[in-house]
């Protein structure tokens, strides 16, 4: 059983950080043990010219460090805390977009924490967990108009790519978390004091 | 160079390029990074990396902006391939040395950028277990598989068994840390005083300043 740490402190507590950073290591893995299986998509999707969307189904699930971190340290910043630690560990690993990696881990912190913000911080679960997967997709979408060059797409291309990424994220940063979250309170690892 | 002031002008650069559809510029960036790994005697298969790596999401971006773009779709596509090498090169400065820098990089953000010991610790500490953890997620499927289930990304039971292990070894971790003398809020004292050279700061002004430079005659 892990005890954490009262939202309402405002420092923060050794045992969070070491939490929060050992989940995004471990959500920052598993993905990295999928990167054949990305790159094979992105591969087969390159000669039609439909590689972005390899990108925009699998962004969910290398957001879910932030929400994951959120709901386990309900506490603001997790998210983004959660998100930076786990951008510098597929950097660490030989991510392909080098130092923009880190770049677009703090612009998706950003964009999975708003979605707690708007609720003033008071809902960490489905509710939360939901709003937190909308504007996850909002927001890392203005910044790929600009990094990803999707600024200069067809407007076709654009609403197909950014429901992919809206199905993607409502998935993996949405009913997935809830799932996991569910698991982890029939369980009763985690207690807060 | 201190390895704090590289990354900072590497992410400052690397945050201008998201903004500059230049190919001359990225070319130029890539070119500058070239001549320092030539200096800094990189290894063949480092070569080999930093060549082949960008090259799926490269390639990914200019078909799909040659096929299914708009207005200057095709500067757009040229644009792209060579910025996503520009990022992958001009990080490659930093991560590329990071094993041997990784050290002073740690010292540094706790000394000089002031961050709280817990996140540098803590950031040290986890850092070391990546190999582990790395061991742990093929031990959860591989444990899985032996019951006849196969943990795929998409099931939570994944997500939940690594969590049970990160909740476990963040509280071991944590206890070690607090066991072997490491208070929080403490102020510490330091074996190894890092100071920022002088000239590393000069080196750091001119590189943003010529690059700055660079963009003034709107070319791109």
């Amino acid at each position: 059983m892990q005890t954490v740490s009262d939202s309402k402190r405002r420092h923060w507590a050794l045992r969070d950080v070491l939490l929060l950073a050992f989940v995004a290591v471990f959500i920052g893995f598993i993905f990295w043990v999928l990167g054949p299986v990305y790159n094979v998509l992105a591969a087969a999707l390159t000669p039609m010219g439909l590689a972005p969307f390899a990108n925009d189904l699998l962004l969910g699930g290398w957001m879910m460090a932030a929400p994951l971190a959120s709901i386990l340290i309900r506490q603001a910043g997790a998210g983004l805390l959660g998100e930076l630690f786990a951008a510098a560990v597929e950097m660490l690993l030989g991510g392909q977009w080098g130092v923009a990696t880190l770049l677009s881990g703090l612009v998706q912190g950003i964009a999975s924490e708003a979605g707690f913000a708007v609720l003033a911080y008071k809902d960490w679960h489905w509710r939360g967990i939901f709003s937190s997967a909308v504007t996850g997709a909002v927001i890392t979408f203005i910044w790929s108009l600009f990094r990803d060059g999707y600024a200069s797409y067809h407007i076709g291309l654009l609403v197909a790519l950014f429901l992919t990424r809206f199905v993607s994220l409502l998935f993996f940063g949405g009913v997935l978390v809830v799932a996991i979250q569910k698991l982890i309170e029939k369980a009763g690892v985690l207690r807060r004091d | 160079m201190n390895p704090l002031m590289k990354f900072g002008v590497i992410m400052i650069i690397a945050l201008e390029l998201t903004f500059i559809k230049s190919v001359t510029i990225n070319l130029i960036v890539i070119a500058v990074s070239a001549v320092l790994y030539l200096i800094l005697h990189l290894r063949w298969r480092q070569w080999l990396w930093l060549c082949l790596l960008p090259v799926l999401p490269g390639l990914g971006s200019w078909f799909s902006l040659m096929y299914f773009g708009t207005g200057d779709h095709v500067h757009m596509a040229w644009v792209m391939l060579s910025r996503v090498y520009a990022y992958l090169w001009l990080g490659g400065l930093f991560t590329l040395k990071l094993n041997d820098e990784r050290d002073i990089f740690l010292a540094t953000l706790e000394q000089r950028a002031h961050l709280s010991p817990t996140f540098v610790y803590a950031l040290v500490g986890v850092l070391n277990f990546m190999p582990a953890v790395n061991q742990q997620i093929k031990t959860i499927r591989v444990a899985a598989q032996m019951r006849g289930m196969t943990l795929h990304i998409w099931e939570p039971q994944l997500y939940f068994k690594a969590i049970l292990s990160a909740i476990r070894w963040s509280q071991s971790l944590a206890e070690g840390m607090v066991s072997h003398g490491f208070t929080e809020g403490a102020q510490r004292t330091h074996l190894e005083a890092v100071t920022i050279k002088r000239l590393d700061w000069v080196i750091a002004i001119i590189a943003l300043i010529a690059f700055q430079l660079l963009l003034l005659p709107h070319w791109y």
